[in-house]
């Protein structure tokens, strides 16, 4: 059975033949960095090995696409300062439980008695604050423009339930702005933009229009098999060629131009944008992150519990900053396979599998540690 | 393979998985993923859901509709 999604993308012969043509088409003489936004995409890249058929002046620069890495650890402190009342449930996806605050994870604080659950929807939350009346469930509700929705139409259905044991401590943050501080970064340079599948499946290709206007760089949101980046690189190389910068949609067989209406719709609806947002790695960044509407305070996680608001700079010997914005790779900073591990992450981008030090780390160091 | 969502993160929507619409029921309908494997997934933001139908899901919510994708 051949599948269109999947197979038709990994077809090594299609493969072949795009790399050929990326080389036939480069500039010799240029050096070209072209950064892929999506933690995804990262993953992709150093699973499928794909920088090793591209030519050597093409560097690919992972950005902040992760949105477990990008968690500052005064949020993680501030969820499990929640989880820590007698009487709440505290729910969470499987990728988190494992994001360390200065007192342990969720994993480990479930190990020491308290009720932390995970969770594969946001909905199953939901349901377990049905089934649980008398105490307190709160989702640690994380993800760009994908998962916000699927939030904010779990609290739209708990409104609509009166459900009084339910609320959400929302660390949904956005993309464009966290590019945006990228091309703003006096010590970054980047010739073009790899854009996220799934997130402008939602948003859609229309909102990246700024970046090829007012920074006269070509995007081109791409799928995640080989084919898709290879193919999506070959456009970027194209455009850069042809002296255009524009924004295009190599995988316009899911990403509609203008996204999924009735999902910005409940977005809108239930959340507003912070004034300002901590990001692990790349510092405040204005406008980058959502919160709950006034109307939904009764379900807003951070009302109830009466967050403080921890703030907690990340080790400075760690040079995740630095490596999200492309000046090093992850096997240049000293921590990296030695105290920072997947095991045991100091820095942010080890924390997830999808985060550029642990995609590294995965594909790379321990294949190369294994052949030596 | 077998399914997209191997070893990435959930989190992320990265990992969003296409599945065929097998039964419809109000905004919650039954979808099957390539390997055969049934889920309930709500598909209050995909309109006019129709058996057989390829959707994108995530975490158990549709997203996507209309794609250039077949399983």
């Amino acid at each position: 059975m051949m599948m269109k999604y999947v197979d038709e993308f990994r077809d090594p012969e299609l493969i072949r033949k795009t790399s050929e043509e990326i080389h036939r088409l480069v500039d010799p003489n240029y050096h070209y960095r072209f950064m892929e936004v999506c933690g995804g995409h990262t993953f992709s890249i150093f699973r499928f090995g794909l920088q090793n058929l591209l030519p050597e002046n093409i560097e690919l620069v992972h950005g902040p696409g992760c949105p477990v890495c990008v968690l500052p650890m005064g949020r993680m402190d501030d969820g499990l300062s929640i989880a820590r009342h007698p009487d709440v449930i505290f729910t969470a996806f499987g990728d988190v439980m494992r994001v360390p605050g200065q007192e342990g994870t969720p994993l480990e604080l479930r190990a020491r008695g308290f009720d932390i659950r995970m969770i594969y929807s946001p909905l199953d939350a939901l349901k377990i604050a049905i089934d649980h009346p008398e105490q307190q469930v709160v989702l640690f509700a994380i993800g760009f423009e994908t998962t916000a929705p699927s939030t904010a139409l779990t609290l739209i259905r708990a409104r609509d339930l009166n459900l009084s044991n339910f609320s959400v401590f929302s660390n949904h943050v956005l993309i464009l702005p966290a590019i945006r501080a990228i091309l703003d970064s006096p010590d970054m340079h980047i010739d073009g933009l790899i854009g996220p599948g799934h997130v402008s499946a939602v948003i859609g290709a229309r909102p990246y229009e700024f970046i090829a206007k007012n920074y006269g760089k070509p995007v081109v949101i791409s799928g995640f098999e080989p084919l898709d980046l290879l193919q999506s690189i070959l456009m970027l190389v194209k455009q850069m060629r042809e002296g255009r910068s524009e924004v295009e949609n190599q995988y316009n067989r899911v990403v509609p131009w203008e996204g999924n209406i009735p999902a910005l719709r409940a977005m809108n609806e239930v959340f507003e944008v912070r004034p300002f947002f901590e990001w692990r790695g790349l510092g405040i960044i204005s406008e980058s992150a959502l919160k709950l509407r006034p109307e939904f305070a009764q379900w807003d996680a951070e009302v109830r519990f009466q967050v403080k608001g921890v703030s907690i700079a990340d080790p400075k010997a760690t040079k995740c900053g630095d490596v999200l914005k492309g000046v090093l790779k992850p096997h240049q900073c000293k921590f990296f396979g030695k105290e920072c591990t997947p095991e045991h992450p100091v820095g942010a981008l080890m924390v997830s599998s999808e985060g550029a030090c642990a995609a590294y780390y995965h594909h790379v160091y321990l294949r190369q540690a294994v052949s030596e | 393979v077998k399914t997209l969502a191997d070893n990435d993160c959930s989190t992320c929507g990265d990992v969003a998985v296409p599945v065929r619409v097998i039964e419809v029921h109000g905004n919650e309908d039954v979808v099957e993923e390539r390997l055969g494997i049934c889920a309930t997934a709500v598909t209050h933001f995909v309109p006019d859901v129709k058996v057989n139908e390829i959707l994108l899901v995530h975490m158990g919510v549709a997203f996507g509709q209309k794609l250039g994708v077949r399983l």
